[in-house]
């Protein structure tokens, strides 16, 4: 079962407000929210070019992930770039769940163990999982017009403190740090990289691709809007400005509507995580399923088939894991996770490892293939 | 080979009247019920078998005896003639089956056919003359209306699929009959339009059909179960209705029925979530009004599982979110309750569940009377003495009240209500966050047949759009032409 344009669309663009979310832009005099407007907009664009070689993947091979297009080229080849991708799937979870935990710790509950609530939205987001990209998807659809729904109240909220003389731009002291906000951008835009999985569950990509691009611009851009002209110089002095919009937003019943900020978040993230999990539990099958017997796999009571079946709990098992050295604040762990979310191996990621994909030519036809392709539910198929 | 109750499907009968009669009786092991009598037709020895009670008195004589009585075949006519004659001169009833295997001859026997054995013959005839006790066609209790028809289904299988018959006058309406249950060999009628329905889809309910392997099937619920999807979510993907005008309207969309003998309740296959919210009156009143009660069906369906959770995790974890005077009061109502908030809600709700339980099981007017006492007496005096605040009673109260505005979605509101409650009271918004989107997964990873429980919200298919929370005029819906099958998303065929 695949899903259509609008599913891939609302659910790489759910990932992505996840990461504006809880994102702190640097901002100072010199380098206003006011950037972050347009290196969004140069950003998308570079996103746009660097795409195109996973849309040439799936016109190439319809219903193939790159772990499986890699096998086309050789075992040991395949085993490398999974790897790869199940590195950056790991480092990526981890950074979103814990600064997930951070913010809402640091917004919310002071006092209680960002660990325990760690645990409790990867549990739910493992759930989440095992209902596959079907279930993934449309929960998304329901969780993003809870969202919309959510951006439209808070502007009606805000409106009387919109002051746009807050939004200036002067292009001699700001055009330096436009190159730090296109950066900031595409640091946050990681999740096309999620592509290189979801290929052979989208339909129409093409369509998917180009709605999910205009559709994070337009919706980074009104976030920042009103970020800019609500909170203006402000935004500097708090750690999270879309965030803090909630807090300023007044209605004559609720004193607040940050904690029904915090309740569309918990929704989104609960996807983003899912999704993740999903990735990772994705390349853990083309690791351990080989294409003879990957239904008997599962069946099997040996260690393959334990891993085969609760491949979508062990990969949040080791998000947990890998969550714990952060909440101990293991700094030059943090800091090795960031580099390998960093622009360069996204760069990788995107564009070198589906350009050398689609030159290579494969040495092992399709029939000898020995990946497992997953159904819906990310369980492998019988070929 | 003798025939026993063990064994006697596949054994012919035979030729000598009294060996037959002697095998029924010994299949039936002599049971009271059995009723037979030996007569002479055209000059042969004769012998009829009937189930007592099960066929009509009044029927049997003008129809049946006496036409057989005066039959006169001549003096050379041989047995075989006379089971000829009742098959093509005799126009004795419209549901005529000649048969040879004890199998068959039994389950018409016990389904209230009158059965004729003719000393020599090597073949009995099965007349339908049912003529048994069954309820008039009443008003559903459980799904009344307004401005909409007002018949309901029945227990007896045939008469249900004459109700559907009389709205549906089209050929394409088909009904295929199977029997279940290796017991009770229940009658199942599976019904269709054959010009809507995706064939692969009523295959693979023949398919799950054939997989049912019980003993008995007394109600619609019995096969349900076989019925659901891979994914068996909390919410129920499968629906059952009393009413024909809504089984009609189901067909029409591409459904397929399910008519259970023994049982008014006929199954809906595929059933979508949004459709709890819908009901038959919504076709008869003004679109602008259905379109206000269908929000108010969505919000309730929110208040009744939400509520109480939130209160809690509001009132625990984030005061800041209420207005400084609601907050004093609030406070100074939980000031003198001596439990913690989330314990006192979860006291309360089982509480108001003890008492409904025990209103629904007891004589409507003794029910009366437990909730009367249940409600004012014990609910006013738990407040009184300060064991139980006002504002989380109440709360609870509208919760419970606007679950009675959904009752299909009854069983899963009351186990979602006390679980929400729970994790307010643990982590506040946030656990109820998760538990929300945990619940909404459930409800989008439920499907049967190919087609998501949450269509066509999610994958959203716009062209259905106007009669979900919204009910558009008639105008503006027969143009749709909506048929199930093309709700399943991302163009995907209706799963076998």
């Amino acid at each position: 079962m695949k899903i259509s344009w609008g599913q891939t669309f609302v659910i790489l663009l759910s990932a992505r407000l996840f990461a504006l979310m809880t994102c702190t832009p640097v901002t100072s005099d010199k380098n206003p929210l006011t950037v972050y407007m347009i290196g969004a907009l140069i950003s998308t664009a570079i996103q746009a070019a660097l795409v195109i070689p996973f849309l040439f993947l799936k016109n190439k091979f319809p219903d193939k992930s790159v772990t499986e297009i890699a096998s086309l080229k050789g075992r040991f080849f395949s085993f490398i770039i999974s790897i790869i991708y199940f590195v950056f799937f790991f480092s990526s979870a981890i950074i979103s769940v814990t600064r997930f935990e951070k913010f809402v710790g640091g917004a919310f509950f002071e006092k209680s163990s960002m660990l325990i609530g760690t645990f409790i939205l990867i549990a739910s987001a493992v759930y989440g999982s095992y209902s596959g990209i079907q279930g993934i998807a449309r929960t998304s659809g329901i969780i993003f017009a809870l969202f919309c729904f959510y951006i439209i109240l808070q502007p009606l909220s805000d409106l009387n403190s919109v002051n746009f003389l807050n939004l200036t731009f002067r292009a001699d002291l700001y055009s330096g740090s436009i190159l730090t906000a296109v950066m900031d951008d595409f640091s946050q835009s990681s999740q096309i990289i999620l592509l290189a999985v979801l290929l052979p569950y989208l339909k129409n990509l093409n369509k998917g691709i180009a709605g999910y691009l205009i559709g994070k611009l337009v919706a980074v851009e009104i976030i920042l809007f009103f970020a800019v002209t609500i909170l203006g110089g402000y935004v500097s002095l708090v750690d999270y400005p879309f965030f803090s919009l909630a807090g300023f937003a007044v209605n004559s019943n609720f004193e607040r509507l940050d904690a029904i900020y915090i309740f569309v978040w918990v929704l989104i993230s609960f996807v983003n995580t899912s999704l993740l999990i999903f990735a990772l539990s994705n390349i853990i099958n083309s690791f351990f399923c080989e294409s003879k017997s990957c239904q008997q796999h599962r069946k099997k009571k040996n260690i393959r088939g334990f891993l085969c079946k609760f491949r979508n709990s062990i990969a949040g098992l080791i998000i947990l894991l890998g969550s714990v050295p952060v909440f101990m604040k293991f700094a030059v762990y943090e800091d090795i996770l960031k580099a390998i979310t960093g622009i360069i191996p996204m760069i990788v990621l995107i564009l070198i490892i589906p350009g050398i994909l689609l030159l290579i030519r494969g040495e092992n036809n399709e029939n000898k293939n020995n990946s497992c392709p997953a159904n819906d539910n990310g369980s492998p198929q019988r070929l | 080979m003798k025939p026993d109750a063990g064994n006697y499907e596949n054994i012919k009968i035979s030729t000598s009247l009294s060996e037959n009669i002697q095998n029924i009786k010994n299949i039936l092991d002599g049971s009271c019920d059995l009723l037979f009598n030996e007569v002479i037709i055209s000059g042969h020895k004769a012998a009829y078998l009937t189930c007592e009670a099960m066929v009509s008195t009044s029927l049997l004589p003008e129809l049946v005896f006496h036409p057989l009585m005066n039959l006169n075949l001549g003096a050379n006519s041989g047995p075989n003639k006379v089971i000829e004659a009742m098959n093509s001169t005799l126009i004795i009833c419209t549901e005529k089956a000649n048969e040879n295997k004890y199998g068959n001859i039994i389950i018409r026997l016990l389904s209230g056919f009158i059965i004729f054995f003719v000393d020599g013959a090597d073949q009995a005839v099965a007349i339908g003359a049912q003529g048994f006790e069954k309820r008039g066609i009443d008003e559903p209790s459980s799904e009344i209306n307004l401005n909409g028809s007002h018949e309901g289904f029945v227990e007896t299988i045939r008469v249900n699929m004459s109700l559907i018959r009389r709205k549906m006058k089209t050929p394409y309406l088909k009904f295929e009959m199977f029997k279940l249950g290796s017991k009770s060999k229940t009658d199942i009628c599976l019904a269709y339009l054959r010009d809507r329905v995706s064939m692969k889809m009523i295959n693979s309910i023949k398919k799950k059909l054939e997989k049912t392997d019980l003993e008995t099937i007394l109600s619609s619920g019995y096969i349900e179960p076989f019925l659901e999807g891979k994914r068996r979510g909390i919410f129920p993907n499968i629906s059952t209705t009393e009413r024909p005008d809504k089984i009609c309207s189901k067909l029409i969309e591409g459904r397929a029925a399910l008519i259970v003998d023994g049982t008014p309740f006929v199954i809906i296959i595929p059933y979508l979530f949004a459709e709890n919210f819908q009901t038959i009156d919504d076709y008869s009143q003004k679109p602008y009004y259905v379109t206000f009660i269908r929000i108010v069906k969505y919000a309730a369906f929110l208040i009744s599982m939400l509520l109480p959770g939130v209160y809690v995790g509001i009132a625990n974890f984030h005061p800041e979110l209420i207005n400084s005077t609601l907050l004093i009061n609030l406070a100074e109502s939980e000031n003198g309750v001596p439990f913690p908030l989330a314990l006192e809600a979860i006291v309360v709700l089982i509480a108001y569940e003890l008492i409904r339980e025990a209103g629904l099981r007891l004589p409507k007017a003794v029910g009366g009377t437990v909730s009367i006492i249940g409600g004012f007496i014990i609910g006013d005096a738990a407040v009184q003495s300060g064991l139980i605040s006002t504002p989380l009673l109440i709360a609870v109260a509208f919760a419970a009240t606007a679950a009675f505005v959904i009752p299909n979605l009854y069983q899963p509101i009351t186990i979602f209500r006390m679980l929400f409650v729970v994790a307010g009271g643990l982590g506040g918004l946030y656990a109820i966050a998760l538990l929300f989107a945990v619940v909404i997964m459930n409800v989008c990873s439920m499907e049967d047949f190919g087609i998501p429980a949450t269509a066509p919200i999610s994958p959203l298919t716009l062209k259905s759009m106007s009669d979900i929370f919204t009910r558009a005029g008639f105008q503006k819906l027969q143009k749709r032409n909506i048929l199930i099958s093309n709700l399943n998303g991302a163009d995907n065929e209706v799963e076998e």
